[in-house]
């Protein structure tokens, strides 16, 4: 269970990155974060994970508040840089995470076989490619089965077998799971997911994934707007039947906002 | 540092009596626990520093596994000292075996079990004292300063070194200075014999090696209680702050 108030995260350059964002998750349920790069989506997982400097609000994981929070091995992330804490093959990060986690390795091997990953066992992380790496932060995001999973863009760089095999995995998975991703094409396949849009450190919602179908963007404010997005480049809305541009022929939210502006 | 004990044996030595044993236990007792001091002094600091590397894997780590700062401290610092325990033994060996040929005398080591676990101690406080300095950057300094810092060890060794050499110190700020503590208990373990304030004045003041092993220990306890508080509190920091060009 997650839940976070008023969030506010602020870099020592002075950026803020994220904007008294408020989000809750009910026990066991998934939702799913799309917004643009640099939106603040990972920023948000991040902040979570203890990751983020943390200015203004709170985040609390199984009612814990997280700069507090010690020795919550339910919780988990496919974030690379948490798994750099000895300069070790993928095997031995397995073998050192599974202890922390206190879990068999069993769960992350059979992830690693399923997916056809034994060739990066040997490899440290700086020698896999850039969907290897990604592929070994998803197994050590699932493989412990947490009570709650954190996942930034867990398709990206991934071949086509490997985002389908993927997205069926998370989709059956059956405990929390907080998913960020810029693709359109993928977040179709989780109907029934709650959505939220992040728009420079904001964010919006809950919708739903199946909205996606009568979703609408369009320039400016409008009357029928079910949410009126603040961004830099102007105000936005979200419509639901008619508008600019149709969510559902969108494949990227990058993309999205290219053609309304 | 073979080279100093090099040094040490075949040129330093001239003028030396050749038949006081005494003066030649103490003086070849000087030079191991000085030049085993400089070499220990840089022991811990890669290890420590690898912590640059690892300030989101801590930060995380410490919040979502059962890792704790304390158990990460003792791994790494069991580490050091087995490798501290390596270096002493191989200087003890070196020591040995060059005084000895050079001036026609067995002058084994009277306490090498002493000497060893002087060694081990001393690898786990300068890997303690490299930690504080490294999270002293990673959560105040920023990692500009990395390398300058990753000195600090090497030059307080230097100073503290040289100086109970030639100077005669207060005993106070003898038994106050770990470096100096590491020093006089290298000292005694060597050549059991009292340990001297100044060693180029071995028959004046001397120094207690049991107070010098508890301001040691003491030492370590108070680093390793520091560290623990400050790794608990780790900021995230990308290595690429450190770059300098």
């Amino acid at each position: 269970m997650l839940e976070i108030m008023g969030l506010c995260v602020r870099y020592p350059s002075g950026k803020e990155a994220l904007k008294r964002v408020n989000l809750s998750t009910r026990e066991g349920e998934k939702i799913a974060i799309v917004g643009p790069n640099g939106s603040g989506k990972s920023t948000l997982l991040k902040a979570v994970l203890g990751l983020a400097p943390i200015v203004e609000g709170s985040v609390r994981v199984f009612g814990q508040d997280v700069r507090k929070i010690r020795g919550e091995t339910r919780v988990s992330t496919n974030l690379s840089e948490v798994y750099r804490l000895l300069y070790s093959s993928a095997q031995q990060l397995v073998e050192v995470y599974s202890e922390l986690k206190g879990v068999t390795k069993n769960g992350y091997l059979d992830l690693i076989h399923e997916f056809g990953l034994e060739e990066i066992l040997p490899k440290m992380l700086h020698q896999m490619s850039s969907g290897q790496a990604k592929m070994f932060g998803n197994v050590m995001a699932l493989g412990s089965k947490p009570k709650l999973t954190l996942l930034d863009e867990p398709f990206e760089n991934l071949d086509q077998n490997r985002r389908i095999k993927l997205a069926r995995l998370i989709q059956e998975f059956e405990e929390e799971v907080v998913m960020v991703t810029h693709e359109f094409d993928l977040l179709k396949k989780f109907s029934g997911w709650p959505l939220y849009f992040m728009l420079e450190g904001l964010i919006y919602g809950p919708f739903d994934v199946s909205d996606l179908d009568t979703l609408y963007l369009s320039k400016g404010e409008r009357a029928d707007a079910l949410v009126t997005i603040q961004t830099s480049l102007g105000k936005f809305s979200i419509t639901r039947g008619t508008g600019e541009v149709a969510l559902k022929n969108a494949t990227s939210f990058n993309r999205l906002i290219e053609e309304v502006t | 540092m073979f080279f100093w004990l090099f040094l040490g044996a075949f040129v330093e030595s001239n003028g030396l009596p050749s038949d006081a044993l005494p003066v030649l236990a103490s003086y070849t007792s000087s030079w191991y626990a000085v030049i085993s001091m400089f070499s220990l002094s840089t022991l811990g600091i890669s290890i420590s520093f690898s912590v640059i590397y690892a300030t989101y894997s801590l930060a995380y780590s410490f919040r979502y596994t059962k890792l704790r700062p304390l158990t990460y401290l003792s791994n790494l610092g069991a580490a050091s000292g087995i490798v501290g325990v390596t270096l002493g033994v191989v200087m003890l060996l070196s020591t040995y075996a060059l005084f000895s040929y050079k001036f026609g005398v067995n002058l084994v080591p009277a306490s090498p079990v002493l000497a060893v676990f002087v060694a081990a101690l001393t690898g786990v406080f300068m890997y303690s004292l490299g930690m504080f300095l490294v999270l002293l950057l990673i959560n105040f300094l920023g990692l500009k300063n990395e390398s300058f810092v990753s000195f600090i060890p090497l030059i307080l060794a230097y100073g503290f070194g040289f100086t109970q050499l030639y100077a005669k110190l207060p005993a106070s700020l003898l038994y106050a200075s770990p470096y100096n503590a590491i020093q006089g208990l290298m000292y005694h373990a060597y050549s059991v014999q009292p340990v001297p304030v100044q060693f180029t004045a071995p028959t004046g003041v001397s120094l207690d090696p049991f107070l010098l092993g508890v301001s040691l220990v003491a030492w370590v306890v108070l680093l390793i209680l520091v560290d623990s508080a400050m790794l608990r509190r780790i900021k995230t920091r990308d290595v690429e702050e450190a770059r300098q060009v």
